[in-house]
């Protein structure tokens, strides 16, 4: 468990740091950190019990158009998370 | 630059401790000892992972099972890993494995954006990794030693806060138009291969690459028309 863990975080690290990255592969890893996060973000926020729930009904789908407002809005990671998770906890006692 | 590691480590933290307890919790609750339950935060400190082990064993999963499982679960790992590698040119190698042990998706999250700003460097990242290394143990312990319950609507709700994190980390690494269509290309990319791949990670990886795929050819599409215009050709 550890093994298989550890490595996929070492070995790119450790290995591709040692040397000098074609353009190209460069140019590849600037568009990563983007197409990770929005990768993660969808579907992971929006699933509930393994099946994913775009409706409205779904308080983390609020949650996260709120996030968007306040993110984009504010720039503010607190403020985002705080926003985040009220919706959340409101969305959940509203719909019960 | 350790200062600003750990405060940074903050919103994370507001996530691990009940995320911790929550595992420790189901761990014990699937019949998992005290000790192997905490063990397993400490050797792999991988959150999807551990609870996805904590329900295969609970179904009894064989060790191999598992550990394949967690392999692969944990593989979009090495993509984040790569993209830090570019900020670690100059640091000795015998640091790297340390700070290599942290990279989860959420410090991961945290310190590109730092770095890409040129405000981290490698104490940033290991002050940032470990802080939140600490709180997952915190909170493991908590769940699994105490019992520590978070209210369940509470509980649902710290956890949205990881994503809302990563909301807002993402929004302020959107710097020009290509990559917020890249962004909003690799969610859309994400959805449609959950559909075709279920699971919990097939999804992210490929979303992932192909999402930075189709920003290269995008970036070289729009360098190679520049150079044609100005009537000359890269040399590199």
């Amino acid at each position: 468990m550890w093994a298989v863990t550890y490595f996929p975080r070492l070995i790119p690290l450790a290995a591709l740091s040692q040397v000098r990255l074609p353009r190209v592969v460069m140019t590849w890893l600037s568009y990563l950190p983007a197409a990770i996060l929005s990768a993660l973000i969808l579907p992971g926020a929006i699933t509930a019990d393994g099946a994913i729930d775009a409706g409205l009904a779904n308080p983390n789908v609020m949650a996260l158009l709120a996030s968007f407002i306040i993110a984009v809005r504010t720039k503010s990671l607190v403020l985002t998370m705080v926003i985040g998770s009220l919706t959340v906890f409101v969305g959940q006692v509203v719909l019960g | 630059m350790i200062k600003s590691g750990i405060n940074d480590a903050v919103p994370i933290i507001i996530g691990y401790v009940p995320m911790g307890a929550a595992y420790g919790i189901i761990a014990r609750q699937s019949g998992m000892g005290l000790f192997p339950a905490i063990l397993m935060s400490l050797i792999v400190f991988a959150g999807a992972s551990q609870f996805i082990a904590v329900g295969l064993l609970a179904g009894g999963a064989s060790p191999f099972e598992v550990v394949l499982t967690t392999f692969f679960v944990n593989l979009r790992h090495v993509l984040m890993s790569a993209s830090l590698s570019p900020f670690f040119k100059k640091v000795s190698s015998r640091i790297i494995p340390f700070v290599a042990w942290g990279v989860t998706d959420e410090t991961y999250a945290i310190s590109i954006g730092k770095f890409n700003a040129r405000q981290a460097d490698y104490r940033y990242s290991l002050a940032l990794n470990y802080t939140a290394y600490a709180s997952w143990i915190t909170g493991t312990v908590m769940g699994a030693f105490a019992g520590y319950i978070v209210p369940a609507a509470l509980q649902s709700s710290l956890e949205f806060a990881l994503y809302s994190m990563f909301v807002g980390l993402l929004i302020l690494q959107l710097s020009n138009r290509l990559h917020m269509l890249i962004a909003v290309f690799s969610a859309s990319m994400s959805i449609i291969f959950s559909r075709f791949m279920g699971g919990t990670w097939r999804h992210i990886i490929a979303a992932a690459m192909t999402g930075a795929t189709l920003g290269l050819l995008l970036e070289e599409g729009t360098r190679r028309r520049g150079d044609g215009a100005h009537g000359r050709r890269g040399a590199g």
